[in-house]
């Protein structure tokens, strides 16, 4: 039935922004996560990817969510002597993480888990009235 | 005496099955909001000038619009369930309003239905 | 909107006149329908547009061209005009079994 898919649809949308959701939470639990050794490597930001799936048994297009993908690129450095990871000059390499923008990626993540939540919304509407017209 | 034959319900049946059928497609678009190089699609809306010569029965069958589409149910009936790509990325501001739109027309439509069928019981002596 | 009982007695009184005057037509020739029987055509004319105009508001609203506020008072006027017309169907018919029943 039309309006089951589109819960389901919406269900799979929902899914897909919980894991990006997760993966921004360990980006910003780890923004300061340096090496534990010296010259070693810090903790790295990570992203998802999303990608439209042809779901057979629905006969529509859903969405998944492919592995977090670690995002290369240069590091900064910080000036800290102290640091158990600082190098021979005193500076440890710092993670690529940058609050603010896990902080919008996380306000964006929301508003598309509240979009699916809407459309199941409308879809239990729908699928009420269809049940009174039922009844009578 | 059949009631789909009645223009009236024939038209509201119709509509309903397509109602159903566009939340589908608007569900598509947001579960693949963040779908990179994803195009939103809407249904077309139904012809009721044909509806209503016959030319085409209700209710209605998803018709695959494009090669990837597999398998469509039938439930009698013919193409009123046609995609058409809206072009752009999907605009979640959009997508919200022509779902809420989607169910207001349903209520809309399901209600004007028990009424209708409350005014023949009327009719009939009830 | 005048009592619906009001309305059937009148019309069974129409329709007694009718019968009456079809029976001295017979005898001398004269056609006359009687002013009770032209009240009920005339209302029953207007109550079958209003049903229609009904059914029209509510294709209109299908297809999604009236607005719904003007389909829900379409609807609401058929309605009410329908409950009517039954309720003056079933007494008229009453009051004519009745009038039957009558002995001279």
């Amino acid at each position: 039935m039309d309006l089951d898919t589109s819960m389901r649809l919406a269900y799979a949308g929902m899914t897909a922004q919980t894991q990006r959701l997760k993966v921004i939470a360990e980006n910003l639990a780890n923004t300061d996560s340096t090496a534990r050794t010296p010259g070693g490597e810090p903790y790295r930001r990570k992203v998802v990817s999303f990608h439209s799936v042809l779901d057979k048994t629905l006969g529509a297009t859903s969405v998944a969510v492919g592995p977090p993908v670690t995002v290369p690129g240069k590091l900064e450095s910080k000036w800290d002597p102290g640091n158990p990871a600082a190098d021979a000059q005193g500076f440890v390499q710092m993670p690529n993480v940058s609050p603010v923008v896990e902080l919008m990626d996380m306000r964006d993540a929301q508003q598309s888990y509240q979009a699916n939540l809407n459309v199941i919304d409308a879809a239990k509407a729908m699928i009420s009235h269809t049940l009174e017209l039922l009844r009578g | 005496m059949d009631l789909t034959q009645i223009p009236l319900f024939k038209a509201m049946a119709a509509k309903l099955a397509w109602l159903g059928g566009r939340q589908t497609v608007l569900a598509e678009n947001v579960a693949n909001l963040n779908t990179p190089g994803f195009h939103p699609s809407d249904l077309k809306p139904v012809d009721f000038a044909k509806l209503l010569k016959g030319e085409t029965s209700g209710p209605l069958q998803m018709v695959a619009t494009a090669p990837a589409h597999i398998g469509t149910p039938a439930s009698g009936g013919q193409a009123n369930l046609q995609k058409v790509g809206t072009g752009g990325p999907v605009q979640v501001e959009e997508q919200m309003m022509k779902v809420s739109d989607t169910a207001t027309q349903y209520a809309f439509t399901t209600t004007l239905y028990q009424k209708q069928i409350a005014l023949i019981k009327t009719a009939l002596g009830h | 909107m005048a009592d619906p009982i009001a309305n059937a007695a009148a019309a069974a009184y129409a329709n007694a006149g009718k019968i009456a005057s079809a029976g001295l037509a017979a005898r001398d020739g004269a056609q006359d329908g009687g002013g009770f029987g032209d009240l009920l055509r005339k209302a029953a004319e207007s109550a079958v547009d209003t049903l229609k105009q009904g059914e029209q508001a509510s294709l209109q609203g299908v297809m999604g061209k009236a607005d719904i506020a003007q389909v829900a008072a379409a609807v609401a006027n058929a309605d009410a005009t329908l409950q009517t017309i039954v309720a003056v169907r079933d007494r008229v018919i009453g009051a004519y079994q009745d009038i039957i029943k009558m002995t001279i």
